[in-house]
């Protein structure tokens, strides 16, 4: 039998043949064929060359992204309105892989995940873009995180502060004010903002996944009445848009924050709220027959949530030293954080603050439970003043929470134990806050320094913020120097304190209590609170 | 083709081409031209034939689903194929075709793949009429040996982007006169078709199929030097009784091998290469 040989030499020949005979038409173009299309999926028959997260263009115009890629056909998310979308129709490619326009024309503006303006206030004018999926900054480029990122938030800036670049996650059932935090911290940067320093701005991002429609406009009219619309982008996929778009959403505000970090700026960006996108994205595995895992989320969920925060990062100087802070929001249900994608995103992130029903009802507002909440990297942060004056907080408040399960049984305190007590519940009457009044940083410092030192031991709870108010009043109007010397020097130097003390003094002597003699009866405050209240004033009688 | 229904389709299918493969050779189809003289010009006329229909299946989704689908009565759909078909492919094709659209098939591709399986199955019959099996095979074996040795080569075969035309033209120039019509044949539809990611798997599909209807296995034997027909007889013969069945011993040369040999039973490697000793002596001394 004659055997078959190919030589080397053969087969070079015939390769080069090959390739000297290619000549690439400008009108060939590859078309694919809709193979069946439903609930928002596609599948198209055809288009060998296509690449993983190219955009494919039905014949009505819409959009499609090309996520399975199978031997014989391909998984696409319909980007949009599938309903013109039919069996047969032929599919082209785009040669693009998903990509957003990105730059500062976006600040001010809401923008759909495919980056396209749905504000009314007409086209994006930029020409850069970005790939949606790029990989993280490596190790190399990185830096740790030291810089302050300000909440305003009393609670949050004293006892889980967060860094420039740092990952600190939102957690809580519906109705505790998970978007409010965040909301709060994009308007605290409004005085960066105006300082017009770029060290110190820092421009937000505001990622609304699945949330209704007037939830997002209320969202953005909040922002427009601070003042922060200006240094801001609305990033929204609602409700009503197909589990593409919100599965795309944190991508695109992300691939748009990471342009303005890789140029050496600061970047916030809020993602409200990932649980909705890990529905999403179970949806669309689900319908792309993808196999279901724990809750039926695919096997990839938890990469779908670190390739996404892993690109938050404080840049190293010789990248410019931009920064991204993430502050990605997750919804519980029940107060149970032991679910899947609550336990997936507390191990991603650098920290969370866990926002609690029963503190939200009982009028602590930020619901912020002290216990669980963390900061893993954000005290590097701090500043010194208020590393100086919050040491003692989160002890005291702990502490407080136990004597208050204690005390609840009405049983009978020494000394101590009421100090305690009336320390802890003017602390936690100090740490409340109504939305959207953030606080700067000096006014924070002065208020944390008064509760743990004791200075508002002997007010009445009511007269707590009434007097925080006054003392922030007076030292603004009267010792301006206190303020400027906490802002310009970071520390509480000791003889501010004595200035403050005397301030204080001063204040105190002038104010004029607003709760009548018969304090604890007509107190709107739930009756946990009163009882433990009553039975310390009874103790002090 | 993992599902029961389309195995025992598949199954049911081949009896039939088995049953209408000898009646090829009667003088009932003496009109069909011959092609290449005695070298089984009809059944690659018949295999010819259902490629094209397997093609049509796979380029037209509609029609693959309208044919595929097993909720339809399978009487009309053995019909609409019979009507579409008659005329344009000869009439054992159509009446094939026809059988393969009434099966109860676990999807569309399933259809799709079992006619072309069955055009595979009437090469290689072809060539076991004549005596060419053997050729046929070794030939196949040798290609797949080339393309291993070509990443090149393979890559730019299994280039999906790339009008199989092209493709099936570059494939023609390698093998040209070299190698047997029914090789060449077999190995055209492959390279095109996309029921295998690559040709090479393709190519294994094929010496299983070939293997399988002489009840063998095939062994792949690499080794440093050239095998003396004796060795390879000796092989064989070990190989037949270690896996208590025929054994068909196919050598190929390779270097890297350095001394030994390299046997490869379907899933299973036996390694008696001295590349492989010095590697795992190399591993004690770092480990």
């Amino acid at each position: 039998m004659a055997e078959l040989t190919i030589s080397a030499e053969e087969i070079r020949t015939a390769l080069e043949g090959y390739v000297a005979s290619y000549s690439p038409e400008a009108s060939r173009e590859e078309v694919g064929i809709v193979a069946d299309a439903g609930d928002g999926i596609a599948h198209v028959e055809g288009l060998p060359s296509v690449m993983t997260n190219e955009l494919l263009e039905f014949e009505s115009g819409t959009l499609g992204l090309a996520l399975n890629l199978d031997v014989r056909d391909i998984g696409v998310v319909i980007l949009g309105d599938d309903s013109k979308i039919a069996e047969g129709q032929t599919v082209k490619r785009t040669g693009e892989v998903l990509s957003v326009p990105v730059g500062d024309a976006f600040l001010g503006r809401v923008v759909n995940p495919l980056g396209r303006p749905i504000d009314g206030l007409g086209e994006v004018e930029t020409t850069a873009r970005r790939a949606l999926e790029l990989q993280a900054p490596s190790v190399v480029m990185r830096q740790e995180v030291r810089e302050p990122l300000l909440t305003g938030i009393k609670a949050i800036d004293a006892m889980t502060a967060i860094g420039r670049g740092q990952r600190q996650l939102i957690i809580g059932d519906r109705q505790t004010g998970k978007s409010t935090v965040a909301l709060d911290a994009i308007i605290n940067q409004r005085d960066n903002w105006a300082s017009g320093d770029p060290k110190q701005q820092v421009r937000c991002i505001y990622v609304a996944i699945g949330q209704k429609g007037s939830t997002i406009a209320g969202a953005r009219s909040t922002l427009e009445a601070a003042g922060a619309l200006e240094y801001t982008t609305i990033v929204a996929a609602p409700a009503s848009d197909s589990a593409g778009f919100k599965y795309l959403a944190p991508y695109t505000g992300s691939a748009i924050g990471q342009h303005w970090m890789y140029d050496g700026k600061h970047v916030l960006i809020v993602f409200d709220d990932l649980s909705k996108q890990a529905e999403a994205y179970r949806a669309v595995s689900l319908l792309l027959r993808r196999p279901p895992g724990r809750e039926a989320y695919p096997g990839d969920v938890f990469y779908l949530h670190s390739r996404l925060l892993e690109r938050c990062a404080k840049l190293s100087d010789e990248l410019g030293g931009g920064s991204m802070t993430g502050l990605p929001i997750i919804e519980t249900k029940g107060n149970d954080v032991s679910a899947y994608i609550p336990t997936n995103v507390i191990s991603i992130t650098d920290g969370q603050c866990f926002l609690e029903t029963d503190l939200f009802n009982a009028g602590v507002r930020p619901a912020i439970n002290v216990g669980i909440s963390v900061s893993r990297v954000g005290g590097a942060a701090q500043t010194k003043a208020m590393k100086s004056v919050a040491g003692r907080l989160r002890v005291d408040l702990a502490q407080y929470r136990e004597l208050e399960a204690f005390a609840a049984f009405g049983s009978d305190l020494d000394k101590a134990s009421q100090q305690q007590l009336r320390r802890g519940s003017r602390l936690v009457e100090l740490l409340k806050q109504p939305a959207a009044s953030p606080f700067p940083a000096e006014r924070e410092v002065v208020s944390i320094w008064a509760g743990t030192t004791g200075q508002l031991d002997d007010l009445e709870i009511a007269d707590v913020r009434p007097f925080e108010a006054a003392l922030h009043d007076y030292i603004a109007h009267n010792k301006q120097e206190i303020f400027d010397s906490i802002i310009n020097s970071g520390r509480l130097e000791d003889d501010t304190i004595d200035q403050l003390e005397k301030a204080v003094a001063e204040v105190k002597a002038q104010f004029v209590s607003t709760v009548p003699a018969k304090a604890s009866d007509d107190q709107p405050k739930p009756r946990r609170v009163n009882n433990v209240e009553a039975a310390v004033q009874e103790d002090v009688k | 083709m993992i599902h029961a229904a389309s195995r025992s389709a598949l199954a049911e299918l081949r009896e039939r081409l088995n049953t209408v493969l000898p009646d090829l050779n009667d003088s009932a189809f003496s009109w069909v031209p011959l092609i290449g003289g005695g070298d089984g010009g009809r059944h690659r006329e018949l295999a010819g034939e259902l490629y094209a229909a397997a093609d049509l299946l796979a380029g037209q989704p509609r029609l693959r689903r309208a044919l595929g689908d097993p909720s339809t009565d399978a009487s009309s759909r053995a019909e609409l194929a019979r009507s579409l078909f008659a005329g344009r492919v000869g009439d054992v094709a159509r009446d094939l075709v026809a059988d393969a659209v009434s099966l109860r098939w676990s999807s569309p591709w399933d259809l799709t793949d079992g006619l072309e399986i069955l055009a595979d199955e009437t090469l290689l019959a072809a060539a076991e009429q004549d005596g060419q099996l053997d050729a046929v095979e070794d030939e196949l074996f040798r290609f797949e040996r080339i393309l291993g040795n070509s990443g090149e080569l393979s890559a730019a075969l299994d280039e999906a982007g790339v009008p199989a035309e092209r493709r099936r033209a570059l494939l023609g120039s390698l093998l040209g006169e070299k190698a047997h019509p029914i090789t060449v044949q077999l190995l055209e539809h492959a390279v095109t078709s996309g029921r295998r990611p690559s040709l090479a798997l393709a190519i294994d599909d094929l010496l299983q199929a070939s293997a399988a209807r002489r009840e063998r296995s095939v062994a792949r034997v690499l080794s440093a030097t050239e095998l003396t027909p004796e060795q390879t007889e000796r092989l064989a013969a070990a190989l037949t009784r270690l896996y208590g069945r025929e054994i068909n011993v196919r050598t190929a040369v390779d270097e890297n091998v350095k001394g030994g040999l390299v046997v490869r039973v379907g899933d299973e490697v036996i390694d008696g290469s001295v590349a492989s000793k010095l590697a795992a002596a190399r591993a004690a001394f770092a480990g």
